[in-house]
């Protein structure tokens, strides 16, 4: 498998508290990642070490096939786009004036794409008005623009969605499948929004107090994550008492609502117990555990991803 | 390095800070004559302002104004961010800070030749003519002075990239300028004294002496008391100083 970024007991310590915990990971080639972690994971820590505004501690990584202690590893920079954290923008300038500072500094030819760009993020009409006053929305599809310029090979969007309305939402979502398909970018997105990463990505990588601990890829999630019955009955003391009984795993949500772990069991059978009860079965419907139950199951957080 | 120079040049010209301690230390200098003009009009009986008084408004606290460019120039690079698209867009630590250093360089230059000239404009107006220089050493001082711009220009952009990202980025430049300024007048009431003689000896007056002909930031006291050879190799030692640490220092700093 071709990789992008590939790291080797990767760490990052400030002080005594490490950021990253011999940390491996492998971003394939033409994928969308989606990076899932709590707050103070490690995520960012990861892009920062990635985009080189830090250094790691100890441990290896390779980006693009150059080695992280490899003098030339700052021409494959050239190859990324990412925006950390907030938007990277000159806040005194127009959408079209930052676009331009960011073709300079890659050392772009000519300004050609400039136009094609603000036209992709929606941000062609905005004339001369000052990033500054642009809304939280405006400013996240100006730092992706920043990121395509230069036709990148790897795009690293931490929060792409932060701020954007849900039209907003699914025009990036759209952009970033477009842009995957039709040029083959490859996409590390780290995001909070569980539900609006598992429609786009190709690969998961969950991280933990600075180690990754699973990789997966959008296949294998689906073939994981559990799959429920979700159920509706008059008295969910009396499904306790039949699920024990059957020794089928169960959640009880409230009296009236549960969910038990055993897809296969005939609906018949599961009435006659019922019914011997002289309890009621109101609806039952399967149900497959989502993204966000499947982070945190592995995870356990009570913290945002 | 050069697309990043260029990049930055760009920024300098575009953007607002330029602008605004260009005015504010046209505003200063123009302040400094009214307030002048007025006292001596009602206090001082025969009195009169000179061209030099004029020309040395803006040189006595030069490198506060030169400060504050820095800081408004290069604060934002590290507060929205910036400076992440320089690294990720394959430059390396060290092009990005000299290329700042040269920046700051630029930008204190463009400000002392407008403000420099608009203060000659004011003495052409307001002043009485300029009573100890004549043309020809009025354009060495001028020459000098944009030299020794370029150095502090180098030497405070220095200061701020090294503590960029940091809230000590804000006032370390203010606190070493402010310093330095103190040690200037020092050594320059100490050196000349305006009653008596200088009573300076020994080491004590070699350190003075040497403080007083090399230091660029002593450019600013004053008139020029030096030859232009002693400006300049003072000019490049500092230029040259603030360069080689902070391209020993910087490429080390993380970004935040």
């Amino acid at each position: 498998m071709e990789t992008v970024f590939k790291s080797e007991n990767l760490c990052k310590k400030y002080g005594k508290f490490s950021a990253l915990d011999n940390l491996n990971i492998e971003i394939p080639k033409g994928s969308i990642y989606g990076f899932v972690g709590k707050n103070g994971a490690g995520k960012t820590t990861l892009i920062r070490i990635l985009c080189g505004l830090q250094q790691p501690t100890s441990g290896s990584f390779t980006l693009m096939g150059k080695s992280f202690n490899d003098k030339e590893i700052y021409k494959e920079r050239r190859r990324l786009g990412a925006v950390v954290e907030t938007p990277a923008i000159y806040k005194d300038m127009s959408a079209r004036d930052n676009l331009i500072q960011q073709y300079l500094l890659l050392g772009l030819p000519d300004f050609n794409g400039i136009e094609e760009l603000l036209n992709l993020v929606g941000l062609s009409n905005t004339g001369k008005k000052k990033a500054r006053n642009f809304s939280l929305g405006m400013k996240q599809r100006l730092g992706l623009a920043m990121a395509l310029c230069g036709n990148p090979d790897f795009i690293i969007l931490d929060e792409p969605t932060n701020g954007l309305d849900p039209q907003g939402i699914i025009e990036i979502r759209e952009l970033i499948i477009r842009l995957n398909r039709e040029k083959n970018i490859t996409f590390l997105i780290s995001s909070h929004i569980l539900d609006e990463l598992s429609r786009i990505a190709t690969h998961y990588g969950f991280i933990d107090k600075g180690h990754i601990v699973r990789q997966m890829s959008a296949e294998e999630l689906h073939a994981e994550c559990r799959k429920s019955v979700r159920i509706t009955v008059d008295d969910t003391k009396i499904l306790a008492k039949i699920m024990e009984e059957r020794n089928i795993e169960y959640k009880i949500f409230d009296e009236h609502n549960a969910e038990i772990y055993d897809v296969e069991i005939p609906f018949s059978d599961l009435a006659e117990s019922f019914a011997e009860e002289n309890s009621t079965i109101y609806t039952m419907g399967e149900h497959e555990e989502s993204l966000e139950a499947y982070y945190l199951s592995l995870l356990g957080g009570e913290n945002n991803a | 390095m050069l697309r990043v120079l260029y990049s930055d040049l760009r920024f300098l010209l575009k953007h607002i800070s330029l602008k605004i301690c260009i005015g504010a230390a046209m505003g200063y200098a123009l302040a400094f004559v009214v307030i002048l003009k007025i006292i001596m009009s009602l206090v001082t009986e025969g009195s009169f302002l000179s061209g030099e008084d004029i020309l040395s408004a803006y040189n006595d606290i030069a490198i506060f104004f030169i400060t504050a460019l820095a800081v408004m120039l290069f604060t934002p690079d590290f507060n929205n961010g910036t400076i992440r698209n320089k690294l990720v867009s394959g430059l390396r630590k060290s092009e990005i800070f000299l290329s700042s250093v040269f920046s700051g360089m630029i930008a204190s230059i463009i400000m002392t030749v407008i403000v420099t000239l608009f203060e000659a404009l004011l003495s052409i107006i307001f002043s009485e003519g300029f009573m100890t220089f004549n043309l020809a050493e009025l354009s060495d001082n001028f020459l000098m002075l944009i030299v020794t711009a370029a150095a502090v220009g180098a030497f405070v952009t220095t200061i701020v990239l090294l503590f960029g990202g940091t809230k000590i980025s804000y006032f370390a430049g203010f606190v070493v300028a402010f310093f330095l300024n103190l040690l200037g007048s020092e050594v320059a009431t100490s050196l000349y004294p305006l009653n008596g003689k200088c009573t300076l000896t020994g080491a004590k007056l070699m350190l003075y002496t040497a403080y007083d002909r090399f230091m660029p930031f002593m450019h600013f006291e004053g008139y020029p008391r030096w030859d232009f050879l002693s400006y300049l190799t003072g000019s490049i030692a500092l230029t040259a100083l603030s360069i080689g640490i902070g391209l020993i220092i910087f490429p080390k700093k993380e970004i935040k």
